[in-house]
C-alpha cells in the first residue's frame, strides 16, 4: 500500500507559511505523517486547520514552504502527488445534476482508475456507504449526510494511499459516523495515511495514533496522547490537554450572557 | 451555578396581526435598507441605473396607452368594446400578478431560505406568510399598476367621467393584486409537494423566456408579412378578449363603468362581489397556505425523482473504455450530462436558438445572390451563408465555453484537487462547447449549401470556415472565462463578469471577421486556379490556420497560467 517514493513519509510539511495579506493564516508549520497512520489535525475556530489541508492537497499554494505527499512535491509534481491523494472538505459541494453513480464513475474517469476495476469499486462504495437506493437520483436532492458520504466514496474511488478529511463526521447521523470510524480504521490497517480534523476530541482520543494541535497558524503540540499526557503531566483526558493548550472557557462571561 | 432565565411571552398573545405584519414589513424593510447601504457604489449605481430605466419605461408605456385609450374613445371604437376595457387591463393586471406572485412566493417561502426562522418566532403563521408576501409581490404589483393610472385617468377623461370614477379606481387597483397573490401562493404549497422548488423555478424561467422569444419572433415574422398598422381599435379588440364577465377583475371593470356612468346600484353591486370575492378569497387563501405549511402538508420534495431500481452501467467496449478513462473525455462527457439537466442553461440557448432557426429559414426562402453582388465577387456569395451558419452555432455554443471553467462552481474543488492539469481542464471544457458546434454548424452548412446549389469545392470550404472560425472562437471563449472564473455562482448569469463577457465579445467579433474575409479572398482567388491564383489561394488558406491556432493557444495559454495559480 505504501506506494509513492522508497522510503518518503506518506505527508510531510516542511516550514509551511501562508499569508492572506497582513494575515498569516498558518505560520512555518512542519509535520510529518506516516503511512499506516490517523494523524488527528485540532485546533480552535480559524486556527489555520482547512488552510493547512488545502495547501497539504494543493488547492492553495504556499506562501512559502513545501508540502509532499509520498515524496512528491504538490506543487512541483502535483499529479503525482495528487493521484496519491483522496480528499473530502468540509463542506462537500458536488454537482448537483449529477447523478450519484455518475458521479462516481466521473471521479474514477478522472484519476483513470480502469473502468472495469472502476465500476466494480464504484457498485462495492455505493453499498458500503448506504448510498445504492440512491445512486441513481440526482445529488441535488440528497442530504448533507448524504453528500458527505458520496464524497468519501468518490475520495476513496481510486484507491488513495494518503486521505485527508476536514470535520469527516459533521452532519452524520451514528450509524453514518460509525461507518466512517471503522472505515479509517480499516484503511489505517492497510497502510492508508489519514490526515483529519476534527472539533469531536473523543474522536480523536479514540481513533487517532498522534494528533496536532494548532493554534494561530502555528503547530503548538504534536504527539500520541501518551506524549502529550507526559509533556503536559497532569492532564487526563485530549479535552484537559486540549484546554489547557489553546485556553478554557471564561466562565464568567458564560455565566454574564446566560444571566 | 449557572441560571438561565427566560424571556416572558405575556407580549404574543396582545399582538394583532395587523401589527405582526407591520412589524415584520419594517424588519425587512431595514434589512433591504442596511444591505443597500453596506453595498458597494456598483451596486447602488446598478439599482439607481435600473429604476431609471424603469421609471422611463413605465411613463413611456402609460403615455402609449394613455394615447391609444383617448383615441379609441374619440373614434368610438365600438361602445361596447370600449367599456369592457377596464375589465381587460385589470384582467391582464389580475393574470401578471398572479404569475409574478407565483414565482416571487416560490422565492419569498422556499428559496429565501428564512421562512423556518421567521415561522419560530413569536409570531402567527398567517402573519409571516402575509408579510413574506406583501414584500415579494409588492414590488412587482407596483411596477405593473403604477403606469396604469394614468391610463384609467385618460380613459375617464375620454369618457367624459367624474372624480367618483377616479376614486373608485384607485381604491380597486389597491385591492386588485390580493386575491391572486393569495391563490399563487396556495398554489406554489400545492406544486412543491410533486417537484422540488428549484426546478420550479426553473421549469418558469423556460417557460417565461419561451414565451418572450416566441412573442418576439411572432412580432417580426408579422412584420415580415404584413405592412399594415396597427389601429387602436384592435389593441382595444385585443384587450377586451382578456374580459370574462364573472371573474373579480371583469366585476372590478363593470363597477368602475357603472360609477363613471353614475349607475350607482349597478356600482355597489359589482365592486361589492369584487371586494367581498378579493378579500374573502384571500384570507382563506393565506389561512391555508399558512396552515398546510405549519401542519407539514406541503413538505417540499427534496429529491430530484423517484427511486429507481439500479440500471448496469453498459461496459464501454476495449479501445473505448481506455479512452474515456481520462481527465479530458471525463469532462466532456460530464459536462454534456449536466448541460440538458439545468434547464437555466437552455433559457441561455434559447433566446440564440429561436433567432437562428428563424434567420437561417429566412436565408434558405431566398438563396439566390442579390443582382448587384456579380462578376469577381459572386463566388464569395456563398460565404454568406457559412457566415449565417457560423454565427448561429456561435451565439448557441460559445457561451458554453466562455462560462466553461466557471460552471463548475463550488464543486470546483473536485477537479482542483485530482491529477488534471491546467491545460486539460480547459481542454475539456474547449471541446465541450466545440463539439456540438461543429455538429450543429455542419447541418446548417450542408442545409446552405443544398439551398444555394454550389459545387463540393465550396461545401469543403465552408465547413473549413466553419470549423477554423468556431475553433479559434472557442478557445477565446474558454481562454477568456478560464482567466476571469467565477466559482461562486448561483446563477448562470453571474458566472462572467461584464467587463470579461464584452472583451469576448470583441475578441470574437474581430477574429471572425479576419477569418472570413481571409476566407473570401482565397474563394474569389480560386476559380481561375492560375499559377498566381494557387499561391494567393494557399496563402489565404495558411493565414487563416495560423490566426486560429493563435486564437486557440494563446488565450488558453493564458488561461492555464492563472488556473495554476488560481486560489
Amino acid at each position: 500500500m505504501a506506494d509513492g517514493r522508497v522510503g518518503a513519509w506518506a505527508i510531510e510539511a516542511s516550514g509551511l507559511t501562508k499569508t492572506f495579506g497582513t494575515l498569516t493564516a498558518v505560520d512555518n508549520l512542519s509535520l510529518r505523517v506516516s503511512h499506516g497512520e490517523i494523524y488527528g489535525f485540532l485546533g480552535p475556530n480559524g486556527a489555520g486547520k482547512t488552510t493547512t489541508i488545502k495547501m497539504l492537497v494543493g488547492l492553495l499554494k504556499p506562501t512559502s514552504g513545501t508540502a509532499r505527499i509520498a515524496g512528491y512535491d504538490v506543487q512541483r509534481d502535483s499529479r503525482s502527488a495528487k493521484s496519491r491523494l483522496g480528499y473530502v472538505p468540509d463542506q462537500p459541494f458536488l454537482y448537483d445534476k449529477l447523478r450519484g453513480a455518475e458521479f462516481l464513475t466521473f471521479m474514477a474517469r478522472l484519476y483513470q482508475v480502469d473502468p472495469a476495476r472502476a465500476q466494480a469499486r464504484s457498485e462495492e462504495l455505493l453499498r458500503l456507504f448506504d448510498l445504492a437506493d440512491a445512486a441513481d437520483q440526482i445529488v441535488e436532492g440528497y442530504s448533507h449526510g448524504m453528500r458527505q458520504k458520496l464524497a468519501l466514496a468518490g475520495a476513496l474511488i481510486h484507491r488513495p494511499t494518503v486521505l485527508f478529511l476536514d470535520e469527516p463526521t459533521v452532519g452524520l447521523d451514528p450509524k453514518s459516523a460509525r461507518l466512517i470510524k471503522d472505515l479509517l480504521l480499516q484503511l489505517r490497517d492497510s497502510g492508508v495515511a489519514v490526515m483529519m480534523s476534527t472539533h469531536i476530541l473523543e474522536i480523536a482520543e479514540r481513533m487517532c495514533d498522534r494528533v496536532g494541535i494548532i493554534q494561530h497558524g502555528r503547530l503548538i503540540a504534536e504527539g500520541s496522547l501518551a506524549e502529550l499526557r507526559a509533556q503536559s503531566q497532569q492532564e487526563e483526558s485530549l479535552e484537559e490537554i486540549y484546554l489547557s493548550l489553546t485556553g478554557g472557557p471564561d466562565y464568567a462571561e458564560l455565566a454574564r450572557v446566560l444571566a | 451555578m449557572l441560571s438561565w432565565r427566560a424571556s416572558s411571552p405575556e407580549h404574543v398573545g396582545a399582538v394583532t396581526t395587523v401589527r405582526e405584519v407591520r412589524l415584520l414589513l419594517v424588519l425587512g424593510l431595514r434589512l433591504w435598507w442596511s444591505k443597500l447601504r453596506r453595498s458597494s457604489w456598483r451596486y447602488r449605481l446598478g439599482w439607481s441605473a435600473l429604476a431609471v430605466l424603469l421609471t422611463g419605461g413605465a411613463l413611456l408605456f402609460a403615455a402609449v396607452l394613455g394615447v391609444i385609450v383617448r383615441s379609441a374613445g374619440r373614434l368610438g371604437g365600438g361602445t361596447e368594446a370600449v367599456q369592457l376595457l377596464p375589465g381587460g387591463l385589470l384582467s391582464a393586471v389580475f393574470l401578471f400578478t398572479f404569475v409574478t406572485a407565483f414565482g416571487n412566493s416560490l422565492s419569498a417561502l422556499y428559496l429565501a431560505g428564512d421562512l423556518d426562522l421567521l415561522m419560530a418566532a413569536p409570531v402567527s403563521p398567517r402573519s409571516v406568510f402575509a408579510a413574506k408576501l406583501i414584500q415579494a409581490a409588492l414590488p412587482n404589483y407596483l411596477l405593473i399598476t403604477l403606469p396604469l393610472v394614468p391610463v384609467f385617468w385618460a380613459y375617464g377623461q375620454a369618457q367624459h367621467y367624474g372624480a367618483a370614477y377616479v376614486v373608485a379606481f384607485l381604491v380597486v387597483l389597491a385591492v386588485l393584486p390580493i386575491l391572486p397573490v393569495g391563490v399563487a401562493a396556495l398554489t406554489v404549497l400545492v406544486v412543491v409537494r410533486l417537484v422540488p422548488p428549484r426546478r420550479i423555478a426553473e421549469i418558469m424561467g423556460l417557460l417565461i423566456a419561451g414565451v418572450s422569444i416566441s412573442l418576439s419572433l411572432w412580432g417580426q415574422s408579422v412584420g415580415f408579412r404584413t405592412t399594415r398598422v396597427m389601429r387602436p381599435t384592435d389593441i382595444l379588440q385585443g384587450l377586451t378578449t382578456l374580459d370574462r364577465p364573472m371573474m373579480p377583475p371583469s366585476l372590478a371593470g363593470q363597477g368602475l363603468v357603472a360609477v363613471g356612468e353614475g349607475n350607482w346600484p349597478r356600482a355597489l353591486a359589482t365592486l361589492g362581489i369584487f371586494a367581498l370575492v378579493t378579500i374573502v378569497g384571500a384570507v382563506l387563501c393565506l389561512e391555508a397556505a399558512g396552515h398546510l405549511y405549519y401542519v407539514g402538508w406541503a413538505r417540499t420534495r427534496s429529491g430530484a425523482g423517484r427511486s429507481r431500481p439500479r440500471r448496469a452501467t453498459p461496459a464501454a467496449p476495449g479501445a473505448w473504455a481506455g479512452l474515456l478513462s481520462h481527465p479530458v473525455p471525463a469532462i466532456v462527457l460530464r459536462d454534456l450530462k449536466i448541460l440538458p439537466r439545468d434547464l437555466s442553461n437552455l433559457i441561455q440557448i434559447l433566446a440564440p436558438l429561436a433567432f437562428g432557426v428563424f434567420w437561417v429559414w429566412q436565408i434558405l426562402r431566398s438563396p439566390t445572390a442579390p443582382r448587384l453582388i456579380g462578376g469577381v465577387f459572386q463566388p464569395a456569395w456563398a460565404l454568406i451563408g457559412t457566415f449565417v451558419a457560423i454565427s448561429v452555432a456561435n451565439l448557441i455554443f460559445a457561451r458554453f465555453g466562455l462560462n466553461g471553467i466557471s460552471r463548475e462552481g463550488q464543486a470546483a474543488w473536485i477537479i482542483r484537487a485530482a491529477p488534471v492539469s491546467a491545460w486539460q481542464w480547459l481542454w475539456g471544457k474547449f471541446l465541450v462547447a466545440y463539439l456540438p458546434y461543429l455538429a450543429l454548424g455542419s447541418v446548417l452548412v450542408l442545409a446552405l449549401w443544398v439551398a444555394q446549389g454550389e459545387d463540393l469545392f465550396a461545401l469543403a470550404e465552408s465547413w473549413l470556415a466553419l470549423a477554423l472560425v468556431g475553433a479559434g472562437v472557442t478557445g477565446i471563449a474558454v481562454g477568456i472565462g478560464g482567466s476571469l472564473p467565477r466559482f461562486d455562482w448561483s446563477h448562470p448569469q453571474q458566472m462572467v463578469g461584464t467587463g470579461p463577457g464584452c472583451l469576448a465579445f470583441i475578441a470574437y467579433s474581430g477574429f471572425t471577421v479576419i477569418l472570413l474575409g481571409l476566407f473570401a479572398a482565397a474563394r474569389v482567388a480560386a476559380p481561375g486556379l492560375s499559377l498566381l491564383g494557387l499561391f494567393a489561394w494557399s496563402a489565404a488558406l495558411s493565414a487563416a490556420l495560423l490566426v486560429t491556432l493563435a486564437a486557440v493557444f494563446i488565450p488558453l495559454g493564458i488561461a492555464a497560467r492563472h488556473l495554476s495559480r488560481f486560489e
